[in-house]
């Protein structure tokens, strides 16, 4: 299936949930709850439900390993590019999570900023103080939205979805 | 045998037949994807909904079928999917492979 079919395929099942949405709720309620969600989704089945198509689970496993990043969705060159910022890294700190978010910045691994900052500690008290002042002024990356920006991976929601669910 | 290929076995059957279900039902009327759905679910061929929508957009690209926007009572205007000559020349040699299958079947079974 190339990606134009792919696009249309999902169309076709978009307009086909909101159709169901619009049936569960009896036109009532505005509201779609978790509850219909989850019926919907039972009834629709899920992507690698590949019951039709042997090609589709080849596809998927496929265009999972192009993303690279731990199999994060990465910018596609299309829309808004998306923003990095720095960001104190929660789910990786020794002290403040300074140094985990600074390689996350700078794309390199923890370990090798920590071992500098450890090695310039010892060289004077400067970097102590830089340390102590990008604690305080750098922020703690809380929501997932931030994480990724903090990785400057874009804020898609298959990346949100990744995110939330490494918790 | 597993229950897992078991299970492969029937899906790789249903998967045969399912694309000869939508034509055929195509032939008496033209339908919409729910409509579609519904009687599939009614005779137990699919489970989800999911597997429907691939095969329509293949087909549609192989010229089998095509769709007119229609619009309805409630809610953004459907697609209305009508079977075109060239399925109709299909579902014809279906038709045939079909009670050939159904023949040989019986044949075997005595």
């Amino acid at each position: 299936m190339d990606s134009r079919d792919a696009g249309e395929v999902m169309e076709d099942v978009e307009q086909r949930i909101a159709e169901l949405f619009y049936e569960y709720t009896n036109n009532k309620s505005e509201v779609v709850t978790l509850e219909v969600v989850e019926r919907v989704i039972r009834q629709l089945g899920y992507p690698n439900d590949s019951e039709d198509d042997p090609d589709l689970e080849e596809t998927t496993s496929k265009s999972k390993r192009r993303n690279g990043y731990s199999g994060y969705e990465r910018y596609d060159g299309l829309g808004e590019k998306p923003r990095k910022r720095l960001f104190r890294d929660p789910d990786n700190t020794i002290i403040g999570g300074v140094c985990s978010g600074l390689a996350a910045y700078i794309n390199c691994d923890p370990v090798l900023i920590r071992v500098l900052a450890v090695v310039t500690f010892f060289m004077g008290t400067a970097s102590f103080w830089i340390y102590i002042i990008l604690w305080i002024a750098v922020p703690m990356a809380r929501t997932a939205a931030e994480k990724l920006e903090m990785r400057g991976l874009p804020v898609t929601a298959e990346n949100l979805r990744r995110f939330s669910g490494r918790r | 045998m597993s229950e897992n290929n078991i299970e492969n076995i029937k899906s790789q059957m249903r998967r045969g037949v399912l694309e000869y279900c939508i034509l055929s039902m195509l032939d008496k009327n033209d339908a919409y994807a729910s409509e579609l759905i519904g009687k599939l679910k009614d005779a137990r061929i699919i489970v989800v909904e999911g597997t429907l929508y691939p095969l329509l957009t293949r087909q549609k690209n192989q010229g089998l079928l095509t769709y007119r926007w229609e619009e309805s009572s409630q809610g953004p205007p459907r697609k209305y999917y009508t079977l075109t000559d060239k399925g109709r020349d299909l579902l014809k040699e279906m038709d045939k492979a079909w009670g050939e299958i159904v023949e040989t079947i019986d044949i075997l079974r005595k």
